[in-house]
């Protein structure tokens, strides 16, 4: 990639932060940081806690200073940009408090009031998340956790963002409302709605990024994409009819092989195509291949020690 | 200053100040209505009335006169529940910001095209505009008592306004010291200690002037050196005493927005 590539690719992504660092006094909390989000990307951002996921979205925010690096968001170069480009941003903080006092509809109103856009979407979000008029006419003091958050998810999305940048967003949902989230995420990228979505809940990641980020220690270890996250190990398990004729030690492609009677079980990573040719030619009863999940790579980088 | 902001924050205090204005006008009122018994009835010949000891004139803010309707509204300027009062209204908003850092309900709003500046002005506006709602209920009050209750009638509209607004300016640099304050910590309980700290130390810095001679060199660190509502309603002039206070709103203002536009917002 040349420089004039690099130039374009950070003009035109829908967030660029290039060698973020920040420091509080010794303690180096993000150091050099470097991830963008295209338009129409779901970007997520994984990492253990006290990585520095949630500093890194509070610089790209304004809410911390950097102590170093650069950020530009939506096209404009922060600090000076920050007030235009969140007129068109969406945000969704790790820990939130909302006002005891504001009704549900109260504390939606407020902020759609400091936003400055109209709230055209606060309806059919408030009915995809079951958010009634009576629950929106209380006070939120009486919520439970998960309809804190349910509103929070809506005040992210209320006014049509460009760009939504969430903190694990799926904190206090039940399973059916966070399948209904993940079907916002996929609708909202499919109308070209960029996203940045930091989580330690691997699988939702998993279903919704099309490219993971994680970081260590304020530091990003690796990216992985879409496509990098299909391609990866799948662990597999072939069972033979039993017969006399000795069964093959290996196949093509295959790792970490063992077996039990008449059941091989072994990893496997990239072209299917040769193992599958391979056990055409076997007396094969069963096969089973399952990809290894995302929590395969997480520990990959962090070691079976944070298991 | 953001509109929205400002609005919130006045709706958020909105209940605490009508407690605050119910409070002073039922203080105010009392207190006129016991000088008036007082000075119908008492006999003012007692010396302790006319030369009361030093020490009751330095809690009183250096001047006591129970024989005339002025030294009572005195009186009740520098009485410890108006002084209560008054500071609560100062305070009511200008904790606010400590409060949303803390509760996190900041992050939703300067999330927001809004400018921190513009976030604050907002604020330390809903502070005075809550100050200004209750030193006013206190002003309606000393007028209402002035044309209902006996003797009061003898105060000068003119002399009660002017020890109103000079209320008014000390509140106010109290106020926006609060602002400051609060715009620089994370937690709401801190903020409110360290703005009624500001308050009592400043009130006890007054006192001890006034009680000790050796301590004089000190009065200027004390806003309430700078008013004395017994010169203030016998003369203009006294109003220029408050250039001094008001200075301190407009410094602490600027350092406000300017600290405020600077910080980290962590809890």
């Amino acid at each position: 990639m040349d420089a004039t590539q690099v130039q374009g690719s950070w003009m035109d992504a829908a967030l660029a932060v290039d060698g973020l660092v920040k420091r509080y006094g010794r303690l180096l909390a993000v150091n050099g940081v470097s991830l963008n989000v295209k338009p129409g990307e779901i970007v997520g951002y994984l990492g253990p806690n006290g990585a520095g996921k949630t500093t890194t979205i509070r610089c790209i925010l304004g809410l911390l200073r950097p102590s170093s690096g650069s950020i530009r968001l939506l096209g404009s170069a922060l600090p000076a940009g920050l007030p235009q480009a969140l007129a068109r941003i969406g945000h969704l903080p790790g820990e939130f408090g909302l006002w005891p006092h504001l009704t549900g509809h109260g504390c939606l109103d407020y902020l759609s009031q400091v936003q400055h856009r109209p709230s055209s979407r606060r309806a059919e979000l408030c009915d995809r998340f079951e958010l009634s008029e009576a629950d929106l006419g209380r006070q939120v003091r009486f919520y439970s956790r998960g309809m804190r958050q349910k509103i929070a998810i809506v005040q992210a999305f209320q006014h049509d963002p460009e760009l939504v940048i969430m903190d694990e967003p799926t904190e206090g949902l039940d399973p059916v409302m966070k399948e209904r989230f993940l079907e916002l995420l996929e609708s909202y990228r499919s109308a070209g709605g960029s996203t940045l979505m930091s989580s330690h809940i691997l699988s939702e990641v998993e279903q919704a990024a099309d490219r993971v980020v994680v970081l260590r220690a304020g530091t990003v270890v690796k990216e992985v994409s879409r496509h990098e996250l299909a391609d990866r190990v799948r662990h597999c398990a072939v069972t033979f009819e039993p017969s006399d004729q000795p069964l093959p030690d290996t196949l093509p492609g295959a790792f970490n092989v063992s077996r039990i009677g008449d059941r091989l079980r072994f990893d496997h990573k990239g072209d299917m195509l040769p193992l599958l040719s391979a056990l055409a030619r076997l007396p094969v009863v069963d096969f089973v291949s399952e990809p290894g999940s995302l929590l395969d790579v997480f520990f990959e980088i962090y070691g079976e020690e944070s298991r | 200053m953001n509109p929205a902001v400002l609005l919130h924050a006045l709706r958020q205090s909105g209940r605490v100040a009508i407690v605050l204005c119910a409070g002073t006008f039922a203080f105010f009122y009392l207190v006129f209505s016991a000088s008036s018994a007082f000075l119908r009835e008492a006999s003012v010949e007692i010396p302790f009335f006319q030369d009361p000891p030093r020490a009751m004139r330095a809690l009183f803010g250096g001047s006591v006169d129970f024989v005339h309707p002025e030294g009572w509204l005195v009186a009740a300027m520098s009485h410890p529940i108006t002084l209560a009062l008054f500071t609560a209204a100062a305070l009511l908003a200008a904790g606010g910001i400590a409060a949303e850092v803390e509760r996190g309900t900041i992050d939703f709003v300067l999330t927001r095209p809004i400018r921190r500046s513009s976030y604050l002005l907002a604020v330390a506006a809903a502070s005075l505009i809550l100050l200004t709602a209750t030193e006013l209920a206190g002003f309606l009050t000393t007028l209402l008592a002035r044309q209902t209750v006996s003797v009061v009638d003898q105060l000068s509209v003119s002399g009660v306004l002017r020890v109103f607004v000079g209320s008014w300016t000390i509140f106010a640099a109290i106020s926006t010291v609060a602002v400051l304050i609060s715009a620089n910590v994370s937690l709401r309980s801190r903020a409110i200690a360290l703005s009624v700290g500001f308050v009592v130390l400043s009130f006890l810095i007054n006192v001890a002037v006034l009680m000790l001679d050796d301590l004089y060199g000190l009065r200027r660190l004390s806003l309430f050196h700078y008013f004395e509502p017994a010169d203030l309603i016998k003369s203009s002039s006294a109003m220029s005493q408050l250039i001094g206070p008001a200075a301190v709103a407009i410094v602490a203002l600027v350092a406000a927005v300017v600290t405020f536009s600077r910080r980290d917002i962590v809890r």
